[in-house]
């Protein structure tokens, strides 16, 4: 009786007298895509989650290939990395509050001049060494707060 | 099926509205507009992740670090073309390249003039039409200066007063011949270097060659001049400190759909310290010495990069006074930096510059 109502679109303000049957097949599809839902949404959101999570880390690079990536939080011990650049040494203090470039031997040491780099979106670039030092976000969206770019 | 259960789903029915007369009865429908959910679902859903992707590159080029942030379809594609780009330029404005082509310049002579490529030539006929607009405080020829003062070299040093007398008759833009069909030749002892003006031109040079990929933002950081835009989103740009190198003394923010350059001049890098005068790298072109200004930073905005890099300079050289007279008379938008923590700002820039924490902002027109 129900499935002809239906078919007749005629009576379609009489929605809340109709009857609706169900038989198992429907539940079954109901709870299949409820389930699917659920586990999509649940799924997304455990993503976004876990990457929102993930703590700034310190990276050095030298002409593009990455020395070291590490997360700041592995260096409650302070450590210094020394790096043989072109011009000689350089070495950087690490710490799990701060990085610094703590002595090179580049001629210009505007690499040391840069201070302390504390959040996401700071470093410091030793151009005869061609070497980076930088603060980068886990999330990538937290990135130096609300600048986009810097101009020096 | 008990009634309890039959009522729960009835509710379910009810609550997500997706229910013509009797979607459950009839599959096909029922599983469309599953189809149709699913689609919305996950469209949403990456939307509001990763709309566009995004690729970054850095490298060392120009005697400086550059990072490009490009996000769009192509991105990755245009990120490559940007960096090839860049180096191929650099192969032919660099003075410290002996095989470029502003190299070869600087060995012309009225008898050998070269033969430069139309990028070259555009940009030196450019900035010789800038040292005249600026009447010399900018001019390309002061290499033989900077040459004897060795700014963020090994033997960087304060000249003898003689050293520099002998070379000041040499700073003179008049002594660049352009001639036609793209040949040029400079005066015995002339140099020139573009590096004041090479950057900006190249962030135009890369805008107008990007802008055939469709990219929803580009962020290019030439060693801190930026040429940048966004069709997605407002972007802000951090105008850094004078005073301490990882503050900020105020942030400009770009309507989305624009495209604009954001050049910074200023003493704070590669400056010579001795007997406790520091002496910075942007000179007086009339007297061979640095600049001396009373503002701390001079930052141009503006559509044309070259443009922005050649004033950002000029008007730091110039001091405030005169800097602010200069930018009325020819249009230009910027951001003046003094000691006394005042940013003097265009009033045309009124509303999309915000001062940080200890800057004052002044408007002037």
């Amino acid at each position: 009786m129900p499935k002809k109502d239906g078919k007749s679109n005629t009576s379609a303000k009489a929605l809340p007298k109709r009857r609706f049957r169900f038989c198992l097949g429907d539940v079954f599809v109901i709870v299949s895509i409820l389930l699917f839902y659920a586990i999509l949404i649940v799924g997304t959101w455990i993503y976004t989650r876990k990457n929102k999570n993930k703590p700034p880390y310190v990276r050095i690079t030298r002409d593009g290939q990455v020395l070291l990536e590490k997360d700041l939080r592995e260096f409650s011990e302070p450590m210094e990395y020394r790096i043989d650049g072109d011009h000689g040494h350089m070495v950087i203090y690490i710490s799990s509050e701060k990085v610094y470039v703590k002595e090179s031997d580049c001629p210009d040491k505007i690499c040391m001049d840069q201070g302390d780099l504390k959040k996401p979106g700071d470093g410091a670039v030793c151009l005869p060494n061609r070497v980076v030092v930088e603060i980068v976000a886990g999330d990538e969206d937290d990135a130096s707060g609300k600048v986009d770019v810097i101009s020096k | 099926m008990s009634s309890l259960q039959k009522t729960k789903k009835q509710d379910k029915t009810f609550t997500s509205e997706k229910a013509p007369a009797s979607f459950l009865l009839k599959r096909s429908r029922a599983f469309v507009v599953f189809c149709m959910i699913t689609a919305i679902l996950l469209f949403s859903l990456s939307g509001c992740r990763s709309a566009e992707k995004k690729t970054t590159r850095s490298l060392f080029a120009l005697d400086t670090y550059i990072t490009i942030t490009l996000e769009g379809k192509d991105s990755e594609e245009a990120a490559n073309e940007a960096a090839n780009y860049i180096m191929e330029l650099e192969r032919k404005l660099s003075r410290q390249d002996p095989g470029s082509e502003i190299s070869s310049l600087n060995l012309s002579s009225k008898e050998m003039p070269v033969t430069l490529s139309k990028e070259t030539y555009d940009l030196l006929s450019m900035v010789v039409e800038y040292s005249n607009e600026t009447e010399g405080r900018f001019d390309l020829t002061i290499a033989p200066v900077m040459d004897i003062w060795g700014f963020g070299t090994e033997d960087a040093h304060v000249p003898t007063q003689e050293e520099i007398a002998e070379v000041l008759p040499l700073v003179d833009y008049s002594k660049v011949h352009l001639l036609p069909d793209n040949k040029a030749y400079l005066e015995e002892g002339v140099k020139v270097d573009l590096g004041g003006a090479a950057k900006g031109y190249i962030g135009d040079l890369l805008m107008e060659k990007l802008e055939g990929y469709k990219l929803s933002k580009i962020i290019l950081d030439l060693g801190g001049n930026i040429c940048c835009g966004s069709s997605s989103s407002e972007l802000n740009i951090g105008i850094i400190s004078p005073l301490s190198s990882d503050q900020l003394c105020c942030t400009y923010s770009l309507p989305k759909g624009q495209n604009c350059s954001v050049i910074t001049s200023g003493a704070y890098e590669r400056n010579i310290e001795e007997n406790g005068v520091r002496y910075g790298h942007i000179m007086d072109t009339s007297t061979g010495y640095p600049a001396d200004t009373d503002l701390l930073s001079a930052t141009v905005i503006g559509p044309d990069g070259t443009k922005g890099d050649v004033y950002s300079t000029t008007l730091f050289s110039l001091g405030s006074e005169k800097a602010m007279e200069l930018s009325s008379r020819e249009g230009i938008d910027c951001i003046l930096c003094m000691e006394n923590g005042t940013l003097w700002v265009s009033s045309t820039l009124e509303g999309k510059v915000n001062a940080q924490e200890g800057w004052k902002i002044e408007y002037f027109s």
